[in-house]
């Protein structure tokens, strides 16, 4: 047995999918793989997702999801577990004045984190996934294999909806993520969830290929069942007429516009998910098969309320705020009125599509932001994150294209590197010189030191130049 | 009861250069005490012995007390033998180790009131003036191990919370888990 075999990435890995696994590593076609993880699922991880998956389905049989009443048995079993829960519950009556339970905010899980996970937890299982996502500052959230094994069966549901059945076999691919970056990791590995099927995260950039035309023939020739990916990334491979036709698109990350939605189904020829996730929570909602307007709760265990952005109280169903979560599954990371940045509405009753649980309505979500480089090829807000996330002097940011070769970056600084003429000097030019080799040598990149920090999710990227330019985009 | 200061005053006017502390004998002292202050039986004694006790500390906080409660002046009411037993033989020992070098019941007001506010409180009694609350939130206030113990959590949580943060940072740089989607 190989050393990928044995080692923890994949404890459950077996011998006939380390071989299939292995011919798409080895294709001729394969991208420049760049890493090699897994699924981190051993014994205990699988019986603990097996074990959710039938209360789950259990649970969208018979129509129960968290609510006020039953919500109260989490928050009882983490205040025990948790400071951060306990301080924030004391002298509360959990039901009666749940709306006066303070709300955990995204500053919280910057600046609390050690007090939200509960005592007794082992941190030794803990994985950090990297965060490539074009909003605020970024949120290191810890999480479990266990948590984030409970994708898979929601996942699965969410696609069984569309009439996709996912096949569990090694000899299968159920799915192939697309994305559009300068740099990013490129992996294949077996889903142990999925009796050994396969997946592979690659990016469509040309970067990552040998040759261009291997993009196309790779798709093909593994034949994935669903592809997941952003919008971004979607349109990306739409214009670069990357042609294959899976049984259903998997849409996460950034809001995906109705027109979009139906070029996407009409060029693909298939169903699009609109699938509504966070890090810090994990999936929350799925586009309804009826009406794709609105998109159906997802997991049992998660409590849902809409928050008036002026009052900051509960609103009845119809009215639109901020959606605030608490519950969920993931052990380092229980949720107390989390508010997610994202606006919406719910609305609760049955369904044509059969699905009974709450819908959600999401507004004005993360849409997908567009730069071009002086040269007028398109470049990918992500990579703009992954250049200024990485430099620990920058707590927040907000990069906005104002011309065809002007872009604005506003900061918000480590005070004491404010205060040091001569270093935040050399650092504002290496940000200047790292943003140049991206937006092009030509580009004029004027940095502000204003931008607040206030722990809310901000818009991280704008295109004031192409919203004058085309507002149809 | 009397007020507190009223006993705190006698734990530091606590006539020590009267007692030879090398061949006094606490069981004596104590049995004084039990005669006056109890509902048990004249005979009964404790069931174990304090005259081994080396000289220190414990031995000193035993005579304050004998002391204090063998006032005829205190306004103590009777008392439980058995409870006051308990008390000198686990708690008043780690009590005793509270005090820091250079301190002692004698000179220090705050220690006094904590002595006194010890044994109070294990014999349930309550000084004039006070309501069970406000000598309970007192004596918390000045317990010394009370003290102790929240600084040892405190300490244990600091170092959990260094160990979640470094934790955290080890995880970032290592491999992530599998996922079909992005958020």
């Amino acid at each position: 047995m190989s050393d990928r075999v044995k080692n923890k990435k994949s404890p459950l890995m077996q011998m006939e999918w380390e071989r299939e696994l292995q011919k798409m590593l080895e294709s001729p076609f394969a991208p420049k793989w760049n890493v090699n993880i897994g699924d981190r699922i051993g014994k205990e991880e699988y019986e603990f997702v097996q074990t959710f998956k039938e209360t789950f389905l259990h649970a969208k049989r018979t129509n129960q999801f968290e609510n006020l009443n039953t919500i109260e048995r989490f928050l009882d079993f983490q205040s025990s577990r948790s400071e951060f829960f306990k301080n924030r519950l004391k002298g509360i009556l959990l039901k009666e004045e749940f709306a006066s339970i303070p709300f955990t905010t995204r500053e919280d899980l910057q600046t609390h984190i050690t007090e939200i996970i509960p005592r007794e937890m082992d941190l030794s299982n803990m994985v950090i996934n990297p965060t490539s996502g074009t909003t605020g500052k970024p949120i290191l959230a810890p999480n479990h294999p266990n948590a984030i094994g409970c994708y898979v069966p929601l996942i699965e549901y969410s696609v069984e909806r569309f009439g996709v059945t996912p096949i569990h076999s090694p000899k299968s691919t159920f799915a192939i993520q697309l994305c559009y970056q300068e740099n990013t990791i490129v992996y294949a590995t077996s889903h142990s969830l999925a009796g050994g099927a396969k997946f592979a995260k690659i990016n469509i950039h040309p970067s990552s290929w040998r040759n261009h035309s291997d993009i196309n023939q790779f798709i093909s020739e593994w034949k994935p069942q669903i592809l997941t990916g952003d919008p971004y990334a979607f349109e990306s491979a739409m214009k670069m007429g990357i042609k294959y036709q899976p049984e259903a698109l998997h849409s996460t990350a950034l809001e995906l516009t109705p027109a979009l939605r139906s070029k996407l189904s009409e060029y693909f020829q298939c169903p699009v998910i609109n699938f509504y996730s966070l890090n810090e929570t994990g999936p929350i909602a799925y586009s309804c098969p009826v009406d794709p307007n609105w998109m159906h709760l997802l997991p049992h265990d998660l409590y849902i309320e809409i928050i008036s952005n002026d009052s900051q109280k509960p609103l009845p169903s119809g009215n639109v705020g901020e959606i605030v979560i608490t519950g969920g599954r993931n052990p380092y990371l229980p949720l107390l009125r989390y508010k997610t940045g994202d606006q919406g509405e719910i609305q609760y009753g049955p369904c044509l599509c059969g699905d009974h649980f709450p819908r959600i309505r999401l507004l004005s979500g993360r849409k997908p932001v567009y730069f071009q480089n002086t040269k007028g090829e398109t470049v990918n807000p992500i990579d703009v994150a992954r250049i200024l996330r990485k430099n620990p002097i920058i707590y927040q940011f907000q990069v906005d294209q104002l011309g065809e070769k002007e872009w604005e970056c506003r900061l918000s600084l480590e005070e004491n590197v404010m205060s040091n003429k001569a270093i935040w000097e050399m650092e504002k030019n290496a940000i200047i010189t790292e943003l140049q080799t991206l937006f092009g040598n030509e580009s004029l990149i004027k940095i502000k030191t204003d931008y607040p920090l206030d722990g809310k999710k901000q818009i991280a990227f704008l295109n004031s130049y192409f919203s004058k330019e085309d507002t149809s985009r | 009861m009397l007020e507190i200061r009223y006993y705190i005053k006698q734990v530091l006017n606590t006539p020590l250069h009267t007692v030879d502390l090398e061949t006094v004998s606490l069981d004596a002292l104590w049995f004084d005490v039990l005669l006056s202050k109890t509902n048990t039986s004249k005979l009964s004694i404790f069931p174990q012995s304090f005259d081994k006790i080396p000289n220190g500390n414990l031995k000193i906080a035993h005579v304050i007390l004998a002391n204090l409660l063998y006032d005829k002046e205190s306004q103590i009411p009777e008392i439980s033998a058995n409870i006051l037993f308990e008390y000198l033989l686990n708690t008043l020992p780690i009590l005793c180790e509270t005090i820091q070098a250079g301190q002692s019941w004698k000179n220090d007001s705050e220690k006094a009131e904590e002595l006194v506010r010890s044994l109070f409180y294990a014999l349930n009694l309550l000084p004039k003036n006070e309501t069970k609350e406000y000598f309970v939130d007192r004596y918390r206030s000045i317990d010394s191990r009370e003290r102790n113990r929240i600084l040892e959590e405190t300490k244990k949580a600091q170092e959990r919370a260094k160990e979640i943060l470094r934790q955290l940072q080890q995880k970032e740089e290592e491999e992530a888990a599998s996922k079909y989607n992005r958020e």
